[in-house]
């Protein structure tokens, strides 16, 4: 394959069929292939109970099937395409998947407005647990595909966290641990990877939902639960979540969102057999620790609190998926302080889950260390360590400077939710939430029912699920290019004005 | 002349070498600034004496307690080495120190004794009110003002005088031998990440910086005695609270117990001008009137106050509906007194206009933003700093576009200067500290049965040397009623490690130990 390093460009193959490089459309294509696929499985599915939901939704799905194809034979991959056009096509590959979500609930009616589509569709994408509907009223074929949204945005995010992240930024501490290594490498190449990545995605839906149906949960619930547990979402079938299902079923889910909150270079260890690395890993340790001190905290702090609900909600804010046994909002500050800390530290790189990510926060302490130290002893040379290697001051730098943009962006989010009108605690915890997927929150219940926030006021989520999701980057590079547009426009007005003179 | 001094400056250190003694900048260091805080209590007891007399006896006692105390510490310690762990522990434990001996006139005056409340508490109460008088936080645990007479108020107020430029820098102005390493003492105590030689002698650096500060302390007398019409004795006690940017007022209403719009106009210039650098104060007085309009944190704090002014003020008019006039009046003194880190407050009762736990929430959110920000480096003020910040968003800037250029070789930029790697790092990595340090704070103060909200803006105000909080710890309540005991003393020990710039109390526990265990090796 020739290798362009500009735009997208043709490209003839043996065959003499002619192609063109572009990463953002062949992404695009890819997920409007998938999108189309689990689209037409779910309507097939579902035309049990309401067949005309399933026959828009199949025909809202024909269109994007059609193009994903086409685009997926016209398009090929570049061998290293610029950073800058992967998170691009990362994030148009969302916008498209969050339209066509809005279409079918639109069409099908299931949503009474385009605003209540487009954010239960952005909330489902995005595998925040925050949503406008009602769950026990939706026909099922609607309940799964809001399910799938889930799915599909999970799938999404850990392609974009596994996958396409670490191949431009390539050994950078902010990507998960290793991904610069051979030896720690999910699989030789980006193609097998992806297979790899989804293979043990789907098995352990499929895992999830046997586990659950095992427990007594209906098969309805049992696949939307399986689908919305793995990939961090957090929908229910339910309106109050987990409150009402069983210890079992409960246990089943606090194994699972555990699971979801793993790092899948770990997942991938175990699952070869590679167990004593598994078991060593640091980033495992810790996020089992934080698990482990978050639910002794809940215990101490909410005196009715079992031992197991206590697990249940830490995982749930550990791993950012955002189901609940209880109506948490309500425990005292202490209890919600610590949630809060649980679900901006999130769960471990490479994960399903959202948040600051484990690593980075070991990381983060490690260099206040570094700095107490550095204070004490201004000539010392102190290196701080990860996974056995030093990390590069380079690489801390950009780690810091990753992490006070993405602070910045806590406090702009907070602010737009103030603005709205929401409390202080409120505004707080809706952007530190919606930033790590979780969703819910004081202001919007321990269950995330958004149905008494203005049309507005939901709209403004929306950028925050996607610097969630996606992280922050294609947020910041947009802002960028704004910059970068403005500033060439003025330049240009500048010039036009001096010839004029 | 230079040389003269030069000798007597030798001449001290043989006198003290002569002497066997305990060879130890922290403790003299730490004797130096008991004897100056002595001065505080004979003086206000003598105003005591002349006024209430109701408190007289607390604060002569405390005096020469006091004065006792820095003497003989003084007698028997020589300055000792000033490694950087040296300097951190001086700073660290002086601090300490003085807040801990500041709280005796509280104590001896039962200022906090309230029928039904124990000892403990009393003396946990005045531990706060004398670190938050130091550390320039203005938060308060006083319950009933008329509990103190005029003197102990005066006190009180002169706590933050001496807070404001910081104990340490007197005590390096003073001590002559202190001039080696002298530039460390006052760069751990210094509010920003560095601290600006105007002369190349440290000790006459450190006489300036307190000149300039004394100069606009007096202004800020004047000009309120002499314009709107308080009394001589509020002139004072407020100039000092305003210039050190440190908020208390004798009054339990603070600001809003005069209802003067000039009183208010008169103290925003006053924070305005201790919020900026005093470096710069001092170069404008020799005559450099550009170096405000050059300096680009000066620029960046002005633009910060006016923009957030605009916009609190925006969201009382149109938000919380209240009259142009009156929106304009509160919202930008409260954004000036908060902006600058003082926290004066201008409500007049608790339902009043004044009062920011009130407010529509965004206004409030700015509130907590300017509190977490502070004002510029070398100021009288807390919080981050104006210029670190402008630094990490540069840094943060420069590694959003390395994420898509990831070989770019490009430097971060303060104004048109070039920023070093180092100082980067180290401010990167001061924010990092900070940021966990509020983190820790908020999870531990609301497992001390504390609100959530009232912790966080506890926390972010006694970092930032603040004062008032939000929700029920706001300008009008005091300290004692939100929070528990053991929270009041966490919060005092944060006030000084706001104060401090963080590194000096969490490193000064490294001195010691470190002589432990070289020890022991």
């Amino acid at each position: 394959m020739r290798f362009s390093r500009l735009g997208p460009g043709p490209d003839v193959d043996s065959l003499g069929v002619r192609s063109r490089h572009s990463y953002s459309r062949l992404a695009i294509a890819d997920g409007l292939a998938m999108f189309a696929a689990l689209t037409l499985v779910i309507a097939v599915i579902g035309a049990v109970d309401a067949p005309g939901d399933s026959l828009r939704m199949a025909l809202v799905a024909l269109v994007p099937g059609a193009v994903g194809l086409s685009g997926r034979s016209r398009y090929v991959r570049r061998q290293r395409p610029p950073a800058g056009r992967v998170i691009a096509g990362l994030a148009s590959t969302w916008a498209a998947l969050v339209l066509l979500g809005t279409t079918v609930y639109v069409v099908t009616g299931a949503s009474p407005t385009l605003a209540d589509a487009l954010f239960e569709s952005a909330a489902g994408y995005s595998t925040v647990a925050t949503t406008s509907m009602d769950p026990s009223t939706l026909s099922l074929p609607i309940g799964l595909f809001r399910a799938s949204t889930q799915w599909l945005g999970g799938a999404v995010g850990l392609l974009a966290g596994v996958i396409a992240f670490p191949s431009i930024m390539r050994g950078r501490v902010q990507i998960p641990k290793g991904t610069g290594r051979r030896i720690d490498r999910l699989a030789p190449t980006t193609i097998v990877g992806r297979r790899r990545v989804l293979g043990l995605y789907s098995s352990l839906t499929v895992v999830c939902g046997i586990a659950y149906f095992a427990t007594g949960m209906s098969a309805r619930g049992s696949i939307v639960h399986a689908m919305t547990t793995l990939s961090t979402g957090g929908f229910s079938d339910n309106a109050d979540s987990f409150l009402t299902e069983g210890a079992a079923s409960r246990a089943v889910a606090t194994v699972f969102m555990l699971v979801a909150g793993t790092s899948y270079f770990a997942l991938w260890w175990l699952v070869r057999g590679n167990h004593r690395r598994f078991v060593r890993s640091p980033e495992l340790r810790l996020y089992l620790a934080i698990v482990a001190s978050v639910s002794v905290l809940l215990v101490w702090q909410v005196p009715d609190l079992s031992v197991e609900d206590a697990l249940f909600t830490a995982a749930s804010a550990s791993s950012t998926t955002g189901l609940a046994v209880a109506e948490w909002t309500l425990f005292p500050s202490g209890a919600l302080s610590i949630l809060l800390v649980a679900v901006a530290t999130g769960a471990m790189g490479a994960s399903a889950g959202s948040g600051l990510r484990v690593v980075r926060a070991r990381l983060l302490l490690s260099h206040a260390g570094h700095e107490l130290r550095r204070q004490l002893d201004p000539q010392a040379v102190v290196a701080v360590h990860h996974g056995g290697r030093s990390v590069g001051g380079d690489e801390l730098d950009q780690l810091t400077g990753y992490q006070i943009a993405h602070f910045g962006l806590v406090g702009i989010g907070a602010f737009a939710m103030a603005g709205t009108g929401l409390g202080l605690t409120e505004s707080l915890w809706t952007s530190v939430s919606t930033l790590s997927t979780f969703g819910t929150g004081p202001g919007l219940g321990a269950f995330g029912d958004a149905t008494h926030l203005d049309a507005f006021h939901r709209l403004l989520l929306i950028p925050g699920m996607l610097a969630g999701r996606l992280s922050i980057l294609p947020l910041l590079l947009a802002f960028a290019s704004v910059m970068r547009i403005r500033h060439l426009a003025g330049r240009q007005v500048r010039r036009v004005f001096r010839r004029r003179r | 002349m230079k040389s003269v001094r030069d000798a007597q400056a030798r001449r001290a250190t043989e006198l003290h070498m002569a002497r066997s003694q305990i060879r130890s900048t922290t403790l003299h260091v730490m004797s130096i600034a008991i004897i100056s805080v002595s001065a505080a209590m004979f003086i206000t007891a003598l105003l005591e004496r002349a006024t209430t007399d109701q408190d007289t006896g607390a604060l002569f006692i405390s005096g020469l307690v006091t004065v006792g105390l820095g003497a003989s510490m003084w007698w028997v310690t020589a300055p000792g080495s000033v490694r950087s762990r040296d300097v951190f522990a001086a700073v660290g434990w002086t601090w300490i120190a003085i807040t801990v001996i500041g709280a005796l006139p509280y104590v001896l005056a039962h200022t906090f004794a309230v029928p039904g409340v124990g000892f403990t508490e009393e003396l946990t109460n005045s531990i706060f009110e004398s670190a938050s008088g130091f550390s320039c936080t203005g938060s308060s645990a006083l319950t009933d003002f008329s509990r103190m007479g005029r003197g102990l108020a005066m006190y009180r107020q002169a706590t933050q005088f001496y807070g404001g430029m910081g104990i340490v820098v007197l005590a390096v102005a003073v001590l002559p031998f202190l001039g080696v390493g002298g530039l460390d003492l006052m760069t751990a105590e210094a509010p920003g990440p560095s601290s600006d030689r105007l002369t190349p002698r440290v000790s006459e650096t450190a006489k300036r910086l307190w000149a300039t500060y004394a100069l606009l302390t007096v202004s800020i007398a004047v000009a309120l005695i002499v314009l709107p019409g308080p009394s001589v004795y509020d002139g004072i006690a407020h100039s000092m609270s305003a210039a050190s940017t440190g908020g208390f007022s004798p009054h339990s209403s603070s600001i809003g117990y005069f209802d003067s719009v000039w009183v208010e106009i008169i103290l925003m210039a006053g924070m305005l001008v201790g919020g900026a650098n005093f470096a710069l104060h001092w170069r404008a007085l020799v005559g450099d009137r550009g170096c405000y309009s050059r300096d680009p944190e000066f620029r960046a704090y002005v633009l910060m106050i006016v923009a957030s002014a605009a916009i609190v003020v925006g969201f009382l008019w149109l938000g919380d509906g209240m009259a142009l006039g009156t929106a304009a009046r509160v919202g930008i003194f409260n954004t000036v007194s908060l902006g600058t880190s003082t926290g004066y407050g201008s409500a007049t009762g608790e339902a009043s206009a004044g009062n920011f736990v009130l407010w529509a929430p965004a206004a409030q959110m700015v509130l907590l933003f300017l509190m977490l920000i502070g004002a510029s480096t070398g100021s009288t003020s807390g919080g981050v700093k104006i210029m670190r910040l402008q630094v990490l968003a540069a840094h943060s800037i420069r590694s959003i576009r390395r994420s898509q250029h990831p070989r770019a070789v490009i430097p971060v930029r303060h104004g048109s200067a070039a920023v070093s790697e180092d100082i980067v790092t180290r401010m990167a990595g001061f924010f990092v500290v900070y940021l966990l340090l509020i983190l820790f704070g908020v999870v531990s103060l609301t497992l001390m049965d504390s609100g959530f909200i009232e912790s966080v803006g506890a926390i972010v105000g006694a970092l930032g040397g603040m004062g008032p909080s939000l929700g029920e710890a706001g300008p009008t309540a005091s300290f004692s009623d939100p929070f528990s005991q053991p929270a009041r003393l966490f919060l005092s020990l944060y006030m000084l490690i706001g104060r401090l710039e963080i590194f000096p109390i969490l490193l000064m526990f490294a001195a010691p130990w470190r002589a432990v265990r070289d020890r022991v090796a």
